[in-house]
């Protein structure tokens, strides 16, 4: 061992090992959020009859699954980031700020899929006997933990895109304060 | 700062500066300013008191405390963005807490589009908690965007209160998991399908993840504040 190197704190030492643990795993769910991809290409077989409501929802869930395969990207990137001892750093924070963004972009694009679920709508379920019915009353409004549903629009996730990206902006200015102050003498 | 207020003021110091062959070249302005200097502040031993005692004791102290303009601007745009999302939660909060209200009232005249009224103990209990989560989560939010708005960004404080945000999370995927056993629509509550529904929930993830950034977040901060202090 060089004598002159620097020796590696014990807490330093712990977020690497801890962020090595949780980045193999985010990686490992991205390898699942892959599969439906692989799916999509390799098994899916055209219906016999085309229309736009058939085509509807393997063509909006590809950009949908991109969307969460690119978060777990970033978040792994994240933890590499503090793997490496980048805690409080521009890099770091960007990071975070782009997971917020991914998150206000699915929640676009869930939204589209809605508005287009509800132009084209699915092809009815097969009949149910004529003694059978069904009574269902559904909301306009549902809240919840940080969930926000009107019309069946779910904010929730818009909310926690603009939060996240908001927090991160706010940490960001943060160290550049940090970093002014440090400069000034 | 304080020195140059008197720059277009006659010097109240009559002394002469001791560099006034090297001041010669200055205009007279120059010259009063570092005799002000000289006199006012450089003649003190204790250059503590002119940081800590500015307004009290010492008129011309120079301000060491004070942020630069760009710091400052910096910390109001922190606080303007801190008081607009504290507005928006209070916002979020209280109109859905009116549209529930609203809609409870409408029911009770047998107008309401909302599901009826909970009947079942289990129902009500259910609700309670879910309610009380969500409060909760929001107060958490509101005091951490407090300590925004006061300027503490990097705290211990400020990472206590994302990990209880964490920590709400994983109660409310623990609570969503257990609908079953307060909700009789939900089928029958089983311990190993609870589980599953509870390790699989978005929620435990997002708070398992909230939870170990705020712990990396701290372990950062307490390295820093060592290494500020080692000498």
């Amino acid at each position: 061992m060089n004598p002159e190197t620097k020796p590696v704190s014990p807490r330093l030492q712990r977020i690497q090992l801890v962020s090595r643990i949780v980045r193999y795993a985010i990686l490992g769910c991205l390898i699942l959020a892959v599969v439906p991809f692989l799916f999509i290409f390799f098994w899916w077989t055209p219906p016999p009859s085309w229309s736009i409501s058939h085509l509807l929802h393997p063509l909006l869930m590809i950009p949908t699954q991109a969307v969460l395969c690119l978060w777990y990207w970033k978040l792994a990137k994240l933890f590499h980031f503090y793997e490496r001892g980048l805690i409080f750093a521009a890099e770091t924070i960007r990071c975070i700020q782009t997971l917020g963004i991914l998150c206000v972009i699915n929640w676009l694009l869930l939204s589209a899929y809605n508005v287009l679920g509800r132009i084209f709508p699915p092809p009815p379920p097969p009949a149910l006997p004529p003694h059978v019915t069904v009574t269902a009353v559904e909301s306009p409004f549902r809240i919840g933990f940080f969930t926000f549903s009107i019309a069946g629009f779910n904010l929730g996730l818009l909310l926690a895109g603009i939060i996240i990206v908001l927090i991160a902006w706010i940490m960001d200015e943060g160290r550049k304060i940090q970093e002014e102050q440090e400069l000034t003498v | 700062m304080a020195v140059t207020r008197f720059k277009s003021g006659v010097s109240p110091v009559p002394r002469q500066p001791p560099h006034s062959k090297t001041l010669a070249r200055y205009p007279p302005a120059a010259e009063n300013a570092q005799s002000l200097l000289n006199v006012n502040y450089l003649s003190l031993f204790d250059k503590k008191k002119l940081t800590n005692e500015i307004a009290l004791v010492i008129l011309r102290a120079m301000n060491a405390n004070k942020n630069s303009s760009k710091a400052n601007a910096r910390l109001k745009r922190i606080k303007y963005m801190s008081r607009f999302l504290k507005g928006l939660i209070l916002a979020c909060f209280v109109s859905t807490g009116l549209l529930v209200a609203y809609g409870r009232m409408m029911s009770l005249y047998g107008m309401s589009v909302l599901p009826p009224l909970v009947k079942t103990i289990g129902e009500n209990v259910y609700q309670i908690l879910y309610y009380a989560l969500s409060l909760f989560a929001a107060i958490t939010l509101y005091r951490l965007l407090n300590f925004y708005e006061k300027g503490m960004i990097f705290s211990a404080a400020n990472a206590s209160q994302i990990r209880r945000l964490g920590f709400l999370a994983i109660a409310y995927a623990l609570l969503k998991a257990c609908n079953s056993l307060f909700l009789p629509n939900e089928g029958i509550f089983m311990v190993p399908t609870t589980l599953i529904n509870f390790l699989m929930s978005p929620w435990f993830f997002a708070g398992c993840f909230i939870i170990i950034i705020t712990w990396i977040m701290d372990e950062g901060r307490k390295i820093q504040e060592e290494q500020a202090l080692t000498v």
